[in-house]
C-alpha cells in the first residue's frame, strides 16, 4: 500500500466537506465562465444565464460529484485507517523486537489473562447465563442455612439429620446430596499404566434420579450400591470417559483400580452433567462414587442437601416445612442430647432454588477443610471422641470439622483446656 | 459540422483530460479552455460531463486535486496529474495513436487491398 505522508492525517482536522467542494468548484465554473462573457461584451445578468445555461443541468452534475466525493471520503477515511493500524503493528513489533525479555513477559501475560478469561466466562455462562442442565430444574431446591461464617461445616448436614429430614418431609419429590468435602485429585487410579490423580465426589444413590439425569450407558447407583459392605461402584463423567478410556464403548461392566480398590464401572454420564459447573465452580469432576452413609455417621456435618419439590409445592411451603423439621433433627439419632442441634436465629434453614444457590454460593472444591473452632488458643486439635453438644464447629462450641477427602480423616476439634 | 455536437469517443475525454494537465496544474474551467484552444475550436468539452470525469480520474489517483487561487483571486480547485497519471497518459495516447492511423488508413484507402489478402 502507497505510504501516506503524516500530515495528511491533520489535513481533515475540521472534518472534511465533500458536498460544499462540489457546489463550491461548480461555482467557481460559472464565475470564471460568467467573467469572460462579460469580457466579451455580454450584460452580466445575461452573461450569468448563459453559463448555467451551458452548463446544463447542473444540479444532477453536483448530485453526482456529492455521491463521489463521499464514496471517496470513506475511501480515505479507511486508508487513514489502515496506515495507522499499520504503522501502530509496524511500532509495536519494532519495539518488541527490541527488548526480547519485555516482549515475552507481554506475551505470557497476554496469554495468561486471555485463559483466565476463557475460564471465568466459562464459569459465568453456566452460573448465571445458561438454565440448570437439569430437567424442570425450578422444582429443584438448596435446603440449609444462608451463607454461615464458620464455612460449610455449619451448612451441611450430618448421616442421620440429612436421613430425618428425608423422611419427616412431605413437600419433596426426593432429597438427596453430596459429600462437601472433597478435594481435587482425590483419587489415583491405577492398573492400566502410570497411576493418575483423578477427581471423584461422593453422591448419594438418589443423586441422579432426583436430578434428573440418565445415563449415557450403563446404570446409575441404586440404594444397594449405598449400603455397606456394598461392592465399589463408579459412574464415570463423559470427558473423563473419553479421555482416560478413549470412549471405551465396553467400559460398563469394567473393573478399574481406584486408590487400591477394585471398582466396578456401572456407567457413563450424559456431557450435559457437569458437576464442576454446578455445584463446584472450575472444578473438573472425573467420576463419581456412591456416598455410603453408614460409613460417615461418626463425621460431623458432611452432607449437602438438595430436593426435588413435588408438582404444585411453592418454595413457600417447602420453607414452612423445614422450620418445623429443622428443631427436631438430631446430629446423631443415638445421642438424644445432639437433637435440636440444628437451626436457630441465622443458621435456620434458608431454603433457595437451586439455580440462586449456584448463582451466589457456590465455591470451588476446596482441598482440606479446616475448620476454626473458635479464635480462642485454648481450643486445639484433638480426635473425636464424644458427640458434640452441637453438630457443627461453630465458634465455642462442640465438635467441630469434618474431615478430609480420601480415607484419611482431618483430625477434628475439639474445645480443650491445656 | 456543428463543433458541439461533436461527440468523443468513449474514453477520448479522459486522456485529453490527461494531456491538458501536463503542462501543470490546472482548475476545471481551464481545462475546457485548453482542449477547445488546442483543437482550434473544434472539440467543445461540456462541464457536464467535465466534473464527473475530473473526480473519476481524481478517484482512481490519476489525478489529484488541492484548493487554490485562480488568476483572479478566486478559490478554485486545482488538478494535477500524479506519476500513476503520467503513465496513464503515455499509454493511452500510443493506443489512440494506433487506433487514429489504424482508421485513417482505412477510411484513406483509394483501392481496395490485393485480393490474396483477402482470402
Amino acid at each position: 500500500m502507497k505510504q501516506m505522508p503524516m500530515w495528511r492525517r491533520y489535513a481533515r482536522l475540521l472534518g472534511p466537506d465533500p458536498a460544499a467542494d462540489v457546489k463550491d468548484e461548480l461555482r467557481f465554473h460559472l464565475d470564471a465562465k460568467t467573467d469572460d462573457l462579460i469580457a466579451q461584451g455580454w450584460e452580466p445578468e445575461a452573461a450569468r444565464r448563459e453559463a448555467e445555461r451551458q452548463f446544463g443541468d447542473l444540479r444532477s452534475v453536483q448530485h453526482a460529484g456529492e455521491k463521489l466525493g463521499k464514496k471517496m471520503e470513506r475511501h480515505k477515511r479507511l486508508q487513514d485507517h489502515w496506515n495507522d493500524l499499520f504503522r501502530d503493528v509496524r511500532y509495536t513489533f519494532r519495539k518488541l523486537g527490541r527488548d526480547p525479555g519485555f516482549a515475552v513477559a507481554a506475551i505470557l501475560i497476554l496469554a495468561l489473562a486471555i485463559g483466565s478469561n476463557v475460564v471465568v466466562f466459562s464459569v459465568v455462562n453456566t452460573l448465571l447465563l445458561r438454565p440448570l442442565p437439569f430437567p424442570n430444574s425450578e422444582e429443584l431446591v438448596w435446603i440449609g442455612p444462608p451463607p454461615q461464617k464458620c464455612g460449610k461445616s455449619c451448612e451441611t448436614y450430618s448421616a442421620d439429620a440429612y436421613e430425618e429430614f428425608r423422611d419427616q418431609t412431605r413437600s419433596y419429590q426426593g432429597i438427596t446430596g453430596y459429600m462437601a468435602f472433597s478435594s481435587p485429585d482425590n483419587l489415583r487410579l491405577t492398573g492400566r499404566s502410570e497411576p493418575k490423580p483423578a477427581t471423584g465426589i461422593e453422591v448419594l444413590t438418589n443423586f441422579f434420579q432426583v436430578l434428573g439425569v440418565q445415563p449415557e450407558m450403563g446404570r446409575l447407583f441404586t440404594v444397594e450400591d449405598g449400603r455397606k459392605g456394598a461392592a465399589a461402584v463408579v459412574l464415570l463423567t463423559d470427558p473423563y470417559w473419553r479421555r482416560q478410556f478413549a470412549a471405551d464403548a465396553t467400559i460398563v461392566g469394567q473393573t478399574i483400580d481406584l486408590s487400591g480398590s477394585a471398582t466396578t464401572v456401572v456407567g457413563v454420564l450424559p456431557p450435559a452433567f457437569d458437576f464442576g459447573a454446578v455445584f463446584a465452580p472450575g472444578t473438573k469432576i472425573d467420576l463419581l462414587t456412591p456416598l455410603i452413609l453408614d460409613n460417615e455417621r461418626m463425621w460431623g456435618n458432611i452432607v449437602t442437601m438438595i430436593g426435588r419439590t413435588k408438582p404444585g409445592v411453592t418454595l413457600a411451603q417447602a420453607q414452612a416445612e423445614a422450620l418445623l423439621v429443622e428443631p427436631h433433627l438430631c446430629w446423631k439419632v443415638k445421642y438424644p442430647k445432639s437433637c435440636g442441634a440444628y437451626g436457630g436465629k441465622d443458621s435456620s434453614m434458608q431454603l433457595r432454588v437451586l439455580k440462586d444457590y449456584v448463582k451466589r454460593t457456590a465455591a470451588p472444591l476446596t482441598s482440606c477443610f479446616v475448620v476454626r473452632c473458635s479464635d480462642d488458643p485454648a481450643h486445639r486439635l484433638c480426635q473425636p471422641v464424644e458427640p458434640p453438644a452441637r453438630p457443627c464447629g461453630c465458634p465455642g462450641k462442640g465438635i467441630c470439622g469434618t474431615r478430609c477427602s480420601g480415607r484419611k480423616p482431618w483430625p477434628h476439634h475439639r474445645p480443650t483446656t491445656d | 459540422m456543428d463543433r458541439a455536437k461533436l461527440e468523443f469517443f468513449r474514453g477520448t475525454l479522459d486522456v485529453l483530460i490527461l494531456k491538458a494537465l501536463v503542462w501543470g496544474r490546472l482548475h476545471g474551467y481551464a481545462i475546457t479552455n485548453l482542449i477547445r484552444r488546442q483543437s482550434d475550436d473544434a472539440l467543445l468539452v461540456e462541464e457536464g460531463t467535465l466534473y464527473p470525469a475530473l473526480w473519476r480520474l481524481e478517484n482512481k489517483h490519476l489525478l489529484e486535486a488541492e484548493w487554490g487561487l485562480s488568476e483572479n483571486n478566486r478559490r478554485a480547485k486545482f488538478y494535477s496529474l500524479t506519476a500513476e497519471g503520467r503513465r496513464q497518459l503515455r499509454q493511452e495516447t500510443r493506443i489512440w495513436q494506433a487506433y487514429a492511423t489504424a482508421v485513417a488508413k482505412v477510411l484513406g484507402a483509394t483501392q481496395p487491398p490485393a485480393l490474396e489478402e483477402l482470402a
